[in-house]
């Protein structure tokens, strides 16, 4: 058991996670991430899509303003899109809307791309820690609304 | 003729001369294309007044000839104007207009194959309400009087029905708030080299100057309108002074500058930036005119931005313009009508631009300048 | 090929300029030399195109030419004489007013309540100041919700606080514009002076002892005051029937319901959105004569069509008195009233009675006629508190969307109120009053706790506030 992943955290507060998970490859990850017991921060909500391709980034926009902290955009190694290339859209659409965040202002830390096997557990579970750390340094979104905790 | 060739033409018609401005030689090749049956319909504008004139469409021959000719205080954009009508059209286009035009033909929305863009040189437009409270104000002449305008040598030259010439450089006038809406301020495309053919006084000089237009052939249906125009007796043509086609050059390189110069004064980098679109966005009344506006969306009624907002949510920021702001990302030609429109003054034009300047001068894509697809819709980034 | 008209918003009486291209499907485009709004569009313009919908001339189901329906109407009206109200809100041009004037003159409704109000604010309540002296005020008090009610107004406001004006505003939630937010309750705590401007409204639903109360601040303080007004001419049709005996509409209601009016004539007019349904029952002959299709020319007994008012030929005055001609050429509207009266309304005589009633040569958008603003009495004003714990506010919307979905249907509320119900994100909000309830989507906002706030009629309120019981 790791130290960070019990350490108390210090104000209380548990910052809430979005993460996009394709079907045939991260959400694998995440899978298997539970099946190998590496432990990860309980902050994390995860939408399965089909294929990373399909993540529209207005899903992302109506993430951060339904009040997610983070989100996180995951998928196939390019090259291994179940759909030849998916994610090769993916990219595209993941420059446009880290483009948009951050003229925004919204923090990077807050939206973040990565890809992830389907045997990849650990690192799904380490990406998922260090997110939920940096996210808890930086404290909520600026973009949750009122009364949203 | 071909693509690259250079005139200096005028109308043949004595009374188009008269009242088209530099030898009304771009009212001349409408009346001729629609007289040829080149095209079915051409769009002119119907002058109201001084400051008022409006785009229509038109096959009457006699309407293209009664046209209002140039207006630098009628900012409207003929683009969304001949989308999703089927029209074989011609059409004179600033370079936001032509922008526009092309964007549409990217969306299925206007085949290019049926649409002759004669292109105007422009260095700003204005708005007319503002250019009202400016001759008020600056030049302290009641608009009624107004007779005429030009621009020349850097001045905004009003001219009054007793025969007076008011000067004021434009300079000044943009220093007070007045002058040019502020997206011609940083517009960096005078000569529409997009469209297919590239008109304008630029360039005319010795005897000609003021009685002549300077046309830069862009491209094979340039030269076929032209042609035309010629053939039909419209227009007379000779090749252009070697001393005119420098002084173009000088003065689109100048105007070049101080594009850039406003551009750089105008988006400074600023911390707090969600704090700053929020606060520009606070009043938004969700009427949709941006939108309805602008020449590059071509969604229509059912589209992402409005279908995903509901007046109903209390976001911190809502998504009609958080998708918008991502649309128009690769896409904004900067032509400031979202500006222009919005019922409670939000600088939209500056907004869109935040996003759009740093994405397209990283993808390296200028919308509206040739017909390479929206980076968003490639399969794969290029760049 | 394309028609294009140069016409007037017929939303409010803020009096915008834009155009109506008509090729094949209508579309609005911007008349940015426009002097009221620089061709800028609210919500309900830019959705003019779907209100403009064709409507025929019927009898009783039947179609017919207008004259022939107009004969009928006049048939109608003479047969019931004695019981026949005729109603305009004030939707129409000047010239057809003044004809209606004359058709009406036995039972003139405009809706307006000027008989609750002392006779010398009749003007100030009839002819707003010009917009441009909104933008030069130094202290402007808004006793409406300018976003939602006349949202080009909002621009003239930022304009003067870009100024350096501060901004009070006395409402139910604290709006973005305002630098300091009052509630209607507290309104005792306003500080009003000589370089004060009231912002408030006029209308036929409007509370006359707030509207006394309004003025009689203003009145007290020297501040200057202005009234917005719902109708496309509703400063036209004020001040033409200025010497005519005008019936309110709760008048015109009670005497519907009483049964002493049983024909009812309204001429632009959707009497649907204002008067209660079973009132309008009551009714033995209901006259429509429009423009456009709506609700009530489906219930109509005889609905005599003319042009709409895009394609009318006629002059248009707008809240700051500002008279602006319509870019049409129809007069089918009067002719059809020349019908009903007997005699030939001249379109030509009518204008120069127009002009003559303002004081104009000419009809030029951009120069306001010169009104007199004489002063009045601070009128002796008795607003009733509400002793309801939870309050629906109806805010009168002058945007007739006739059916048209709009995207308000839902109430704002505060957080608190909210949380001490325990309601769920994006759930709902039963509200219940007298018998009826209702389940309404809610949106959290900067609104007075136990206050829900609409701009949309959800058919239980009972006038602008309805005690209400609230549940998840």
């Amino acid at each position: 058991m790791s130290a960070e992943a019990v350490a108390p955290n210090t104000n209380g507060w548990e910052p809430k996670i979005v993460a996009f998970c394709c079907n045939w490859c991260s959400y694998g990850g995440a899978d298997s991430a539970g099946m190998g017991r590496f432990q990860q921060p309980p902050s994390t909500r995860i939408i399965r899509v089909m294929c990373s391709g399909r993540i529209d980034p207005l899903h992302v926009f109506n993430a951060f303003l339904e009040g997610a902290d983070a989100v996180l955009v995951t998928g196939c190694h390019i090259g291994d899109c179940h759909y030849v290339n998916g994610n090769d859209k993916t990219k595209i659409k993941y420059k446009f809307l880290e483009n948009v965040a951050q003229e925004l202002g919204i923090e990077k830390e807050r939206l973040q791309l990565n890809w992830i096997s389907a045997s990849e557990g650990e690192r799904f579970a380490n990406f998922i820690r260090d997110v939920t750390a940096q996210i808890k340094k930086l404290g909520p979104s600026p973009l949750k609304p009122a009364g949203v905790v | 003729m071909q693509k690259g060739d250079m005139f200096v033409g005028w109308s043949t018609k004595e009374d188009i001369r008269k009242r088209g401005g530099s030898g009304g030689l771009v009212t001349s090749v409408l009346a001729a294309a629609l007289d040829k049956k080149l095209v079915d319909a051409v769009v002119v504008l119907r002058k109201i007044n001084e400051f008022e004139a409006v785009p229509v469409i038109t096959s009457d021959v006699n309407e293209v000839l009664k046209s209002a000719g140039s207006l630098h205080s009628v900012p409207s954009n003929f683009a969304k104007i001949i989308a999703n009508k089927n029209l074989k059209v011609a059409l004179p286009a600033k370079g936001c207009d032509t922008r526009g035009i092309i964007e549409q033909s990217k969306r299925n929305a206007v085949s290019l194959d049926n649409t002759f863009i004669i292109g105007l040189n422009c260095g700003g437009s204005m708005h007319p309400s503002v250019t009202r409270e400016m001759l008020e104000i600056m030049y302290k002449i009641k608009p009624e009087d107004v007779h005429g305008e030009e621009i020349e040598k850097g001045k905004l030259i009003f001219e009054t029905k007793d025969g007076k010439e008011h000067a004021i450089t434009i300079d000044e006038l943009e220093e007070k708030g007045y002058g040019r809406r502020e997206s011609c301020r940083y517009c960096m495309i005078k000569i529409p080299t997009n469209a297919d053919l590239a008109c304008g006084n630029w360039g005319v000089v010795g005897d000609l100057a003021g009685k002549a237009t300077f046309v830069e052939v862009n491209s094979e249906k340039g030269a076929k309108l032209l042609q035309n125009a010629i053939d039909a007796g419209y227009v007379q043509v000779e090749k252009p002074d070697e001393k005119g086609v420098a002084a173009r050059a000088k003065i689109k390189g100048a105007m070049e500058g101080l594009g850039k110069k406003w551009k750089d004064k105008v988006f400074v980098p600023m911390d707090n930036r969600l704090e700053y679109f929020r606060k520009e966005l606070e009043h938004c009344i969700d009427c949709g005119a941006c939108k309805t506006v602008c020449p590059t969306c071509s969604c229509g009624d059912v589209s992402k931005c409005t279908e995903y907002h509901l007046r109903g949510d209390a976001y911190k920021m809502s998504m009609y313009h958080l998708i918008r702001f991502l649309h128009l990302a690769d896409s904004c030609i900067g032509c400031g009508q979202c500006s222009d429109v919005c019922p409670v003054d939000i600088p939209l034009t500056r907004l869109y631009r935040r996003f759009a300047n740093p994405m397209q001068e990283q993808l390296k894509y200028e919308p509206g300048m040739d017909l390479r697809k929206p980076p968003y819709f490639e399969a794969k980034l290029e760049v | 090929m394309a028609n294009v008209y140069s016409t007037i918003c017929p939303g409010c009486n803020f009096g915008c300029g834009l155009y109506i291209r008509e090729n094949g499907n209508l579309d609005v485009d911007f008349r940015k030399s426009s002097p009221a709004n620089s061709g800028k569009l609210c919500r309900f313009g830019m959705s003019l195109p779907r209100l403009y919908t064709p409507v025929r001339s019927m009898v009783d189901g039947k179609e017919v030419e207008l004259t022939e329906a107009a004969k009928d109407a006049a048939k109608r009206i003479s047969a019931s004489k004695g019981s026949v109200a005729f109603l305009s809100f004030g939707n129409t041009t000047c010239e057809e007013h003044l004809a209606f004037g004359k058709l009406g003159e036995a039972y003139l409704c405009t809706g307006a309540d000027f008989e609750a109000l002392p006779k010398d604010t009749y003007q100030t309540i009839s002819v707003g100041i010009p917009y441009s002296e909104i933008e030069a005020a130094k202290h402007i008090v808004l006793f409406i919700d300018p976003y939602e009610q006349y949202p080009l107004i909002v621009r003239r406001i930022l304009s003067a606080k870009k100024k350096g004006a501060k901004i009070t505003s006395v409402w139910w939630k604290d709006l973005p514009l305002a630098d300091e937010n009052l509630r209607p309750a507290d309104v005792s705590k306003l500080k009003l002076s000589g370089d004060s401007l009231v912002i408030a409204d006029f209308h036929p639903l409007s509370d006359m002892e707030n509207v006394k109360n309004v003025l009689s601040l203003a009145k007290n303080a020297g501040a200057r005051i202005t009234f917005l007004k719902p109708f496309a001419n509703s400063t036209g049709a004020y001040i033409l029937s200025k010497d005519a005996k005008q019936k309110s509409l709760v008048q015109l209601v009670e005497d519907i319901n009483k049964g002493a009016i049983k024909t009812l004539f309204c001429l632009e007019s959707d009497p649907g959105e204002m008067i209660p349904a079973e009132t309008l029952g009551k009714l033995t002959t209901l006259i429509v004569q429009t423009g456009m299709a709506s609700a009530i020319t489906k219930k109509a007994h005889v609905v005599i069509a003319h042009e709409p008012l895009y394609k009318k030929k006629g002059t248009l005055i707008n809240n700051e008195g500002r008279a602006q001609s319509l870019g049409g050429e129809g007069t089918r509207g009067l002719d059809a009233l020349g019908v009903m009266a007997g005699v030939k309304f001249e379109f030509g005589v009518l204008n120069e009675s127009v002009k003559k009633t303002i004081g104009i040569n000419s009809i030029d958008e951009f120069t306001i006629p010169k009104y007199d603003r004489p002063g009045y009495a601070a009128p002796q004003a008795s607003v009733k508190p509400v002793d309801a714990k939870t309050a629906l506010v109806s805010v009168f919307n002058p945007f007739m969307w006739f059916g048209l979905p709009d995207d308000n249907d839902f109430v704002e509320m505060n957080l608190n109120t909210a949380r001490a119900l325990k309601l769920l994100k994006s759930g709902t909000l039963k509200i219940r009053s007298n018998g009826s309830a209702i389940e309404k989507r809610f949106k959290i906002g900067p609104v007075q706790e136990n206050v829900l706030l609409t701009g949309r009629k959800f058919g239980i309120e009972k006038g602008m506030l309805t005690p209400v019981e609230i549940s998840r």
